[in-house]
């Protein structure tokens, strides 16, 4: 089941044409007055008359498409105009810059012009003011009416016109037009005006629009607007604006489920008292909102059935043929825009596969393919989830050929979306954001891993292999595809097409050319590596475990180093992806990967976890690394599996395992690099982890002052600045601190630093802020995160396999090797793997990261309680902190109390920590370093 | 509540000595009990007990009692609301001010004193402390 399906179906809403505004509110216009003025009609001698324009546009706009398509027509040459700055007017709306209090002449020609070209002709100069200045150029226009009654006619058109861009479909691939309308529609709103209540939903709905982050995306401004809006039109019992207003609320998803359930009772309810005569409009409104409301009861029903509740299944069966229910009567009309009934049916499709309706919902995506176009949206987006929809009931074969058929366009319209998402390159972003990927991202990673496991049935492991690695770290190459100069938006010709267009926006490279040139240029970058590739670079002790999980089914692929017999395969139909998070999802697990308490109480469920995966996927494969001598494996999760130590599975004994998002970044690693002398400690930044100093006096204690320049911030002196400017040049970077990883939003996952200010103690340095710092890290071979979670992934419940959180943003920075921690891990932990790693690591002049990181790892579960206090004390004596020693002094003397017994032996100690990146690391040499 | 910490012993501990005399307010949280007498026994290593004279009366504390106590902190900021301390402002600093007895000289460390706050000598009832001078 394709769990994320409607939250991507939902972005339409915001960028489909909706040339709406209130027919009432205009009809108020002039029974009230001008916007803004308190006056009526008659007061300023305005013919009713000049009324019927704007009523026949608004009562028919919806239904006009020539109509549409002329306004369009204006908005686009003058928003076009306004980014080229043809004229010489700049690229930026002068309301921005200067609001119309100064220099008037301007605006003045422009409805001198528009005055003179009269109903023929008065369009583009309007447009060309409504661009450039917003409402102020209609209150402009208000002012001169006042005297020239031919403005009139302007003033109304113009009202029209601004209607129809705040509330039209992207003029321009260029993000920043977001930017504009929303600010244009904030600029009126914040009036209070008549106006404003009358633009107030568009005015949300620009809001919406925003990418997130964006300074003016405020969401619950939005919604409060949107509600705003709503109890006005009830209030004025205009049913067809409650609808329009519930449709947002719908699509939005953000309410909670009683507020959804009362807007689609009440918008049933005025859908039955309006009729089969209520005109063309409201025709298509209802079928909207049916398409807004049957989705809102299909996401409801998902967030039921996502947790797995037995009990609450019938609650979603209900919800779900809710649903169907709601949106049949939108089937049942012969539509006159063919594209339109397609569309309808496949929406139909979507509602049955999301009610559990697989083969149905095959054969409807089937009848859209025969219907529609080949290459176009529909077919596309048909032919994609029909190929899911017939993996999911266990037909690969006609699954593999309709995937197969649309792979490259997967890859086409990701790269797209990385290159060219709106507002990345104008928001100077690095990474982009979890909130704004579009369906772009799920179709590469869902699609191709179907597609894997698919050509896995078909006996073709080459072709899986690859395809499966395609869909791999697409969160770590998105970073370093960001952070590589790319064409400017709008560089290139641009429309929105292909189904990344339908569905958000996103411009596609139009020619053939281009597109071939943005396909090739980045094949490179997204296609997986070949099983070939990947078995040259390794050597001959060394393997990569592949995993991949698709629908029922999920598979294994082991290469190594072996040039005649690179790897050995296994598929397996016992477990699919709605197995594997019912297997990670259980309560204590969830506690153990997100609470903050001890973490011994844990060690029963995960030793039962780890026995069961063990059957699973170390048992296995453990022959066949033995028969060939593996003695590092390097295991490339999928999905959830990214939160599991697959180093302690017990099959995995003998071998020293790392995790890395994917085979392409083993293949490309050197397989060793310098350790550079400089070295930065960076030691509880924000002053209340005390043993966290005993991991600086680990390092002198081994010796390693001797061959490295150490370097500490301590305390108050580590923040974020400080820390990013030291560490440049850095070889070794030790975190000794508070960490956070967020399993849903990894985008969140940061190191707590000292805030450098009075008002607060800390802050979190966030990976998205830690990859924007330039040249911090960048020399850096080793990262040392001895904190809790810091090397925690995410967890999408769309089954996207990303390599998300600290460690691939410090390595995306130029890091070769991170150790990191799955989950929290207590003061003293931290202190003693540091000392077990670093005298490990002082002994040897080239370290074999992770037959370190393995057995250090052994070493604290046998570690017994007389050691640990041993160890505890003898780096006390290094400490100078008062705190520290004391601290210090009160672990050792309860690890002492438990003499030979192994405080840590238990898996949710020991098997915390991990290594990531490159295999080995040559120390420089004793003696040189000051 | 600081009552019942159970490093707080209402007599003497037989077999150490007792290092230092520490003044404590009554209704301290555990926090800034705990976190004075870490204060305390932190600046001395062989400090094997203290005395700490409540207005009720005296408690003693021995450091291995005490020790006892500390258990390791979790280096994770945790979920909503748990490590509300790590963000919020100031530091916690806790130092001691050092009073004498103008009667026999005894040295008192003082925790939480407000300004001009008077303190009285537990041994020497209506005897004023006075601010060491090697303060």
């Amino acid at each position: 089941m394709t769990i994320g399906i409607t939250t991507g179906t939902v972005g339409v809403s915001y960028t489909r044409s909706t040339l709406i505004c209130r027919t009432r509110s205009m009809e108020r216009i002039g029974r009230e007055g001008l916007p803004g003025t308190g006056r009526s009609t008659s007061q300023i001698g305005m013919p009713v008359a000049s009324l019927d324009m704007t009523r026949r546009y608004f009562q028919h706009g919806r239904g006009d498409a020539s109509q549409k398509r002329h306004v369009r027509g204006l908005m686009a040459r003058g928003v076009a105009d306004m980014v080229q700055g043809g004229d010489g007017a700049g690229a930026r709306p002068e309301f921005i810059l200067a609001p119309a209090s100064g220099d008037l002449t301007v605006l003045d020609d422009l409805i001198a012009q528009a005055a003179e070209r009269g109903a023929a002709g008065m369009d583009a100069p309007l447009v060309a003011g409504i661009v450039r200045w917003g409402p102020h150029f209609l209150w402009r226009l208000e002012e001169r009416m006042r005297a020239d009654e031919r403005i009139i006619e302007l003033f109304q058109r113009g009202w029209v016109l601004f209607g129809a861009w705040l509330g039209g479909q992207l003029y321009t691939d260029d993000a920043r037009e977001l930017d504009w309308r929303a600010r244009a529609g904030l600029e009126l709103w914040r009036t209070g005006s008549d106006a404003a209540a009358a633009f107030e939903l568009l005015i949300a709905q620009c809001v919406l629009a925003l990418p997130r982050g964006h300074e003016l995306r405020d969401e619950e401004r939005a919604r409060s607007m949107i509600e705003t809006a709503l109890r006005r039109a009830r209030e004025e019992h205009d049913d067809l604006q409650v609808l329009r207003c519930g449709r947002s609320l719908l699509w939005s998803l953000h309410l909670v489920w009683e507020e959804n359930s009362q807007l689609i009772d009440e918008g049933l309810a005025i859908l039955a008292s309006l009729g089969d005569d209520a005109g063309p409009e409201a025709a298509e409104l209802a079928a909207e909102w049916r398409l807004s409301a049957a989705f809102a009861l299909s996401a409801q029903g998902q967030r039921i059935v996502a947790p797995a509740r037995d009990e609450a299944r019938d609650e979603a069966r209900a919800l779900f043929e809710r649903s169907l229910e709601v949106y049949e009567p939108v089937m049942l009309p012969q539509q006159a825009d063919p594209q339109a009934a397609i569309r309808t049916v496949w929406h139909w499709g979507h509602l049955l596969m999301n009610a559990g309706y697989p083969k149905l919902a095959a054969e409807t995506f089937a009848a859209v393919r025969d219907l529609d176009t080949q290459g176009s949206d529909l077919w596309w987006h048909a032919t994609y989830e029909e190929g899911l929809v017939r993996a999911d009931v266990g037909d690969w074969s006609r699954a593999r050929g309709l995937l197969r058929g649309i792979q490259e366009s997967l890859l086409v319209n990701y790269a797209a979306w990385v290159c060219f998402a709106p507002g990345a390159a104008e928001l100077g972003l690095t990474r982009l954001s979890d909130d704004d990927e579009p369906s772009a991202h799920r179709e590469l990673s869902e699609g191709m891993g179907t597609l894997a496991l698919a050509e896995a049935v078909d006996g073709d492991w080459a072709e899986s292999f690859r395809q499966l690695e395609t869909t791999k770290a697409l969160d770590y190459r998105q970073r370093t595809i960001l952070r590589h100069s790319r064409r400017a938006p709008g560089t290139a010709a641009a429309r929105t097409e292909g189904h990344s267009g339908f569905m958000h926006g996103v411009p596609v490279i139009e020619t053939d050319d281009e597109r071939a040139q943005l396909t090739a240029a980045l094949a490179s970058e997204l296609r997986g590596p070949t099983i070939g590739q990947v078995a040259r670079s390794l050597a001959a002790d060394q393997a990569v475990l592949s995993l991949g999980i698709a629908q029922g089914m999920w598979g294994m692929c082991v290469v190594t180093g072996d040039a005649e017999q690179p790897s050995g395969t296994l598929l397996r139909t016992d477990a699919g992806s709605v197995s594997w998070m019912e297997l990670l999802g259980t309560q204590q697990l969830a506690e153990l990967f997100q609470g903050s308490g001890d973490i011994s109480g844990f060690d029963d469920a995960l030793a039962g976890l780890l026995a069961q995966v063990d059957e699973l996927i170390a048992a296995p494969v453990a022959g066949l690394l033995r028969d060939r001598d593996i003695r590092h494996l390097t295991v490339i999760p999928d999905g959830w599996l990214n939160l599991l130590p697959m180093a302690a599975l017990p099959s995995f004994a003998e071998v020293a395992v790392s995790s890395a998002a994917s085979a392409r970044l083993v293949a490309a690693a050197p397989q060793a690099v310098e350790l550079g002398r400089q070295a930065l400690i960076v030691v509880d930044p924000v002053g209340d982890l005390p043993a966290a100093h005993a991991e600086r006096a680990a390092l002198d204690r081994h010796g390693l002052a001797c061959r490295l320049a150490l370097r500490s911030l301590t305390g108050s002196e580590a923040t974020a600045s400080a820390v990013s400017e030291a560490s440049r040049g850095a070889g070794l970077f030790h975190f000794a601190g508070h960490a956070t990883g967020n399993a849903m939003f990894p985008g969140k996952a940061g190191f707590v630093m000292a805030a450098g200010t009075p008002a607060a103690k800390g802050r979190i340095w966030e990976v998205g802020e830690l990859e924007a710092e330039p040249g911090a890290l960048s020399s850096c071979a080793l990262a040392v995160l001895s904190a809790c979670e810091s090397g925690r992934g995410g967890v999408r419940i769309d089954s996207i396999s990303d390599y998300s959180g600290l460690p691939p943003g410090l390595l995306a920075l130029g890091v070769s090797a991170v150790v990191a921690t799955l989950w929290r891990i207590p003061d003293d932990l931290g202190a003693l793997f540091a000392d077990l790693f670093y005298e490990k690591l002082a002994a040897v002049e080239t370290a074999d990261l992770p037959q370190l990181v393995h057995d250090t790892r052994l070493d604290l579960r046998t570690l017994t309680g007389s050691e640990g206090a041993e160890r505890l004390m003898a780096l006390r004596a290094g400490v100078s902190d008062a705190i520290a020693r004391v601290r210090l002094e009160a672990y050792a003397r309860r690890l002492r109390k438990l003499g030979a017994r192994q405080p840590f032996a238990g898996p949710a100690s020991w098997t915390s920590f991990y290594h990531t990146g490159v295999r080995y690391l040559r120390l420089p040499d004793p003696g040189k370093a000051s | 509540m600081t009552e019942q910490a159970s490093f707080l012993k209402p007599d003497m501990p037989s077999g150490v000595h007792v290092g230092r005399d520490v003044m404590l307010p009554e209704g301290l949280s555990d926090e800034l009990l705990t976190g004075s007498l870490e204060r305390v026994f932190a600046e001395d290593d062989n400090l094997e007990a203290v005395v700490v004279h409540w207005p009720s009366g005296p408690a003693y504390v021995v450091r291995e009692d005490f020790l006892d106590t500390l258990k390791p902190e979790m280096r994770s900021v945790g979920g909503f609301g748990d490590a509300d301390q790590l963000f919020l402002a100031g530091k916690e600093q806790l130092k001691p001010v050092k009073f004498d007895c103008p009667v026999d000289g005894q040295r008192f460390e003082v925790f939480f004193l407000n300004p001009g706050e008077i303190r009285i000598c537990p041994q020497h009832p209506g005897v004023q402390l006075v601010a060491a001078v090697d303060e």
